[in-house]
């Protein structure tokens, strides 16, 4: 079989084979969303709960539901430097009460173990729904990180936000005073536990 | 955050008509259907962020942005998949696809071989088979010298061309017929 053979026959086995074109409107999006982005604006249309949450799990009563959480702040830089998303945080805009406000479930947790790879939370405080008392997530581990030390550290506390079982990677993060502030406004009757 | 022009604005647009086809798909070769659109999204947002960076071919320079893009977003991905108890299925990307009724006899041997060569291997010749690179614009997708590219792209030809006899070769059984 000769080269031109071999071409043809991965050709035929392209998965990005009968792709439609991008149709005008899309075109005019994609241009509209760069505008916004030069203008101070956050990018396509809506693009932040999609891209930059994450699945979470049945965060309630049942308390050992898994969840994820990517601290944002934390996050890995890319491996590849350039070219690429310029930010630490990718396309993370800094978190705002209104962004809060798109979330159903919100709560500070402390990490009170870290045990191999599982971690547990205990939730200290909620801002916004009933996210259960206790939850074991598995440790973030940070490839960037060279000496492999997870994200999550015993003692420390967390603030993190959802929506539909997704947790925000870009309103989630360690609970620093700022943060914190931001949560209290976006949800002004916290209960203590 | 880059400044707004009419002039930027219309450049960019040109280079989105020109390539974002391509670069879309690129992305649904490598990943899912609903990350590659995201990945997409985030993709264009780069160029324009960095529109005075783009060379004067701009595509290698593009398929190095989306990978970088993808590879974050992936990154994001395998944490999601470690963390998560209940997930949507997402559906895989296809390494290949199949052609249909009309399909080439061998296509579904060069599926399987495809399959067993390693990521490396696998990645060059889908830059040149799918992207229709020469290994110039592969060296540059890849960060290697094109002396580089030209020798991995033609040792991955032959390991595929391996792979497929292989796959052909008929096995033998212990101790024989009887």
């Amino acid at each position: 079989m000769n080269d031109d053979d071999l071409r043809a026959l991965l050709r035929d086995a392209d998965p990005g084979r009968g792709q439609q074109p991008l149709d005008d409107a899309r075109i005019r999006r994609i241009v509209a969303a760069a505008e916004r982005d030069g203008l101070g604006g956050t990018g396509e249309p809506a693009p932040r709960r999609r891209r930059r949450l994450f699945a979470g799990a049945s965060i309630g009563a049942a308390a050992t539901a898994a969840a994820g959480l990517l601290i944002a702040g934390l996050v890995a830089t890319p491996a590849v430097q350039a070219p690429g998303p310029s930010e630490t945080s990718a396309s993370c805009a800094p978190t705002s009460v209104e962004s809060l406000r798109d979330s159903d479930t919100a709560y500070e947790a402390t990490a009170i173990t870290v045990v191999g790879d599982d971690v547990t939370l205990e939730v200290t405080r909620v801002f916004a729904g009933s996210p259960g008392r206790t939850l074991t997530v598995p440790q973030q581990h940070d490839p960037a990180n060279p000496d492999g030390a997870g994200l999550f550290v015993a003692g420390e506390s967390y603030l993190i936000a959802s929506a539909d079982e997704y947790i925000s990677d870009c309103d989630s993060g360690p609970a620093t005073d700022a943060l914190r502030q931001i949560y209290a406004r976006a949800f002004p009757s916290p209960t203590t536990r | 955050m880059q400044p707004f022009s009419p002039d930027r604005s219309r450049a960019y647009e040109s280079l989105v008509r020109a390539h974002g086809d391509a670069v879309l798909r690129f992305l649904r070769r490598r990943t899912e259907p609903q990350t590659a659109e995201d990945v997409f999204s985030e993709t264009m947002l780069v160029l324009w962020r960095r529109f005075d960076d783009v060379p004067d071919e701009p595509l290698p320079w593009l398929y190095v942005t989306a990978r970088n893009c993808l590879r974050t977003a992936e990154r994001s991905t395998r944490r999601q998949w470690r963390v998560v108890e209940k997930i949507t299925t997402i559906d895989p990307p296809a390494d290949a696809v199949d052609a249909g009724p009309e399909e080439d006899p061998r296509a579904d041997c060069l599926r399987n071989a495809l399959a067993r060569l390693s990521t490396t291997d696998a990645e060059v010749l889908r830059l040149w088979a799918w992207e229709e690179l020469a290994p110039p614009e592969i060296a540059t997708v890849l960060d290697i010298s094109v002396n580089a590219a030209t020798i991995r792209l033609h040792r991955a030809k032959k390991k595929l061309r391996q792979e497929m006899d292989r796959s052909h070769r008929p096995t033998t059984t212990k101790g024989g017929d009887r």
